[in-house]
């Protein structure tokens, strides 16, 4: 038989084998059950204990990273320079959420951040919320300035594919304010439509220059349409300095010369910002432009545009970006240039003049009251010393040596104004970035990325956002970032 | 015959093995009468709408990564793999807008949790499936 039908053995040994492997294969289904039934049990031990903490939730945060470049200078305030640095991007942070009711709660945020010792850890939101109806929140306390695409989320690196969010844009350092916000949501089928608006003010404490928002205002519609959201935002407040040191002795010649006074308040500042996305869970693109306008050279008023795209396969996902940042007030920097170097140069043969005055040589008599006249147009008090000089016929060295020396400190103020405030306000660069990110479970994820900074603009002085550098040539940066949220 | 008894047992097995990867079933409570697209079954599960077609209350209950079926459900409802789904959260719950469903450990909690509450929404295998819930939609 065995000969007489060959095929009916082989079926005979496969289907016993596959018996076999069922045999198995129900034990290990047995087991497998028996398992999750224990780790069940577990589960609804391990929610039991969540019911009871239902009103109090916590997330956090992690990001852990090395960063260097091959250039020269800090990379604006991430402290990145050509040594491995293993604080500049790390960042831990804990949210946590107090539910007194259904509609109300309390929200803060801590927020430890990689310094070069220790972690400075510091509130960053703390706000109660109230929820009237499901898609209305007003909220009062300390939150999140809402002025970029990824603002809400600048610390959580797993939410969006850079190692870091790009400064070329991303460079209001004001990233928290108190005052209120309303937070409106409507969805019409496919279309999402979300209204923000706010109202407060907000300080930041710098080492030459404490300065502050005042009435700051601004609203956001983001409308989203399947896998495609459109951001515009715009916002206006009040800039005001409290100048100490150099910087106010620089205002001060400033204002003397009429070019800008620093100190009054009230200056105005505006910000534009329109963010354009795509995500369909494959194909990541994102275009964000923003404008800040600041009537103060205090502030850097920059007009940038950031570019990325990315593809995700599997656990990968590749990206590409670029970034372009220019100062939108070259015309007036270039105008005040002039008007310093006019000034300076017209003062700097009044004062060799007053300083070679001779009181009883009537001729630098002459001169100098000549000198002091036409100044007084700028200071009347000039005037006086001009006419007492006239009648007395000479003395008053010592007055006049004073309104030299205070001259000369003007034209020193000013010539470190255009060399170091302005100079370094007035800013350009480009930035190209490649990187892959990969998920390594569905909560960590980690960043390899290179970016290069170029084009800081041939008739500028500065390094775009580099600070304390010695050369102005290209720089390549290298970042391994790892996120995770928990 | 033995060995015939075998062989069907092995095709029935395979076969149902198929079925069993087919697919993810959304159920609900046998009560309720909703008629629901993959979109607004999304919409619930992402916190984009809170409530059934009818305008009652809609509670999701999610799975936990675990889950077989899982990233079978958001990749078909919501074009997203884990990784992106805990980014999406991720971006909402550190800006205060919303709060991930809660998520229990397996198919059989999601049949327990529906078949006692009217409210609630959530998916497991299709294979799963019993008589205490009801299947409004199955995706493949």
């Amino acid at each position: 038989m065995l000969l007489k039908a060959p095929w009916i053995t082989g079926l005979l040994v496969v289907a016993g084998v596959l018996s076999l492997q069922v045999q198995a294969q129900t034990v290990e289904e047995r087991l497998d059950r028996i398992e999750k039934k224990m780790k069940r049990d577990k589960s609804s031990l391990s929610e039991k204990i969540d019911g009871l903490a239902e009103q109090f939730t916590i997330n956090g945060f992690l990001t852990a990273g090395l960063a260097t470049h091959d250039g020269d200078g800090v990379y604006d305030d991430t402290e990145i320079s050509d040594e491995l640095c293993f604080h500049c991007d790390s960042l831990v942070g804990l949210q946590m959420n107090f539910a007194i009711d259904e509609k109300s709660g309390i929200t803060t945020q801590f927020l430890g951040e990689g310094g070069t010792d220790t972690f400075d850890v510091g509130m960053e939101w703390a706000y109660f919320y109230y929820k009237p109806q499901p898609n209305l929140t007003l909220r009062t306390g300390r939150m999140r300035t809402p002025f970029y695409a990824n603002s809400e989320f600048l610390d959580v690196g797993f939410a969006y594919p850079w190692a870091r969010l790009p400064k070329e844009i991303y460079n209001l350092t004001l990233s928290t304010f108190e005052g209120i916000d309303l937070n409106y949501r409507t969805s019409a089928g496919p279309l999402d439509m979300e209204f923000q608006t706010y109202l407060g003010s907000a300080v930041q404490l710098d080492p030459t220059y404490d300065y502050s928002l005042d009435n700051a205002i601004g609203a956001i519609v983001k409308t989203t349409y399947g896998p495609a959201s459109v951001r515009l935002g715009y916002h206006v407040a009040n800039l005001d300095f409290d100048l100490t040191g150099d910087a106010d002795s620089m205002a001060t010649s400033l204002a003397a010369i009429g070019v800008e006074d620093l100190e009054a308040d009230g200056a105005k500042g505006s910000f534009t910002n329109v963010a354009l996305t795509w995500d369909d869970g494959s194909l990541y693109a994102q275009i964000e432009y923003a404008n800040l306008k600041a009537e103060d050279f205090l502030f850097r008023s920059v007009e940038s545009i950031t570019a990325i795209t990315g593809y995700k396969i599997d656990q990968w996902m590749p990206y590409v970006y670029y970034t372009h940042a220019e100062s939108n007030n070259k015309d007036e920097y270039e105008q005040n240039i002039a008007t310093v170097s006019q000034t300076s140069a017209a003062l700097t043969p009044a004062i060799a003049v007053l300083n070679a005055y001779d009181p009883t040589d009537p001729v630098s008599v002459a001169t100098v009251q000549t000198v002091l006249s036409s100044l007084a147009a700028t200071d009347p008090t000039l005037a006086e010393l001009a006419s007492d000089i006239g009648t007395s016929g000479g003395g008053n060295e010592f007055a006049v040596a004073q309104v030299a020396s205070g001259l000369q400190d003007t034209v020193n103020g000013l010539g470190a104004a255009s060399a170091g405030l302005f100079a370094a306000n007035i800013i350009e660069q480009t930035s190209y970035g490649l990187g892959v990110r990969y998920d390594l479970t569905p909560k960590t994820a980690v960043t390899l990325e290179a970016q290069r900074f170029t084009d800081f603009g041939d008739d500028l002085s500065s390094k775009g956002y580099f600070k304390g550098y010695s050369d102005r040539d290209d720089v390549t940066m290298y970042s391994v970032v790892f996120n995770t949220v928990f | 015959m033995k060995y015939a008894t075998s062989l069907i047992f092995v095709l029935v097995a395979l076969s149902l093995s198929t079925v069993s990867a087919a697919g993810v079933a959304v159920v609900v409570h046998p009560s309720n009468s909703a008629a629901m697209d993959l979109g607004q079954v999304a919409d619930l599960f992402l916190g984009k709408s809170s409530h059934f077609p009818d305008g009652s209350v809609a509670v999701p209950v999610d799975q936990s990564d675990d889950s077989s079926v899982k990233p079978d459900f958001y990749s078909q409802a919501a074009g997203k793999d884990l990784s992106q789904l805990s980014a999406y959260w991720s971006r909402l719950i550190f800006t205060g807008k919303g709060k991930p469903p809660k998520s229990v450990y397996d198919d059989f909690e999601v049949i327990d949790l529906i078949s006692t509450n009217p409210n609630m929404i959530g998916y497991i295998d299709s294979a799963e499936v019993t008589d205490s819930v009801k299947v409004i939609l199955t995706l493949d």
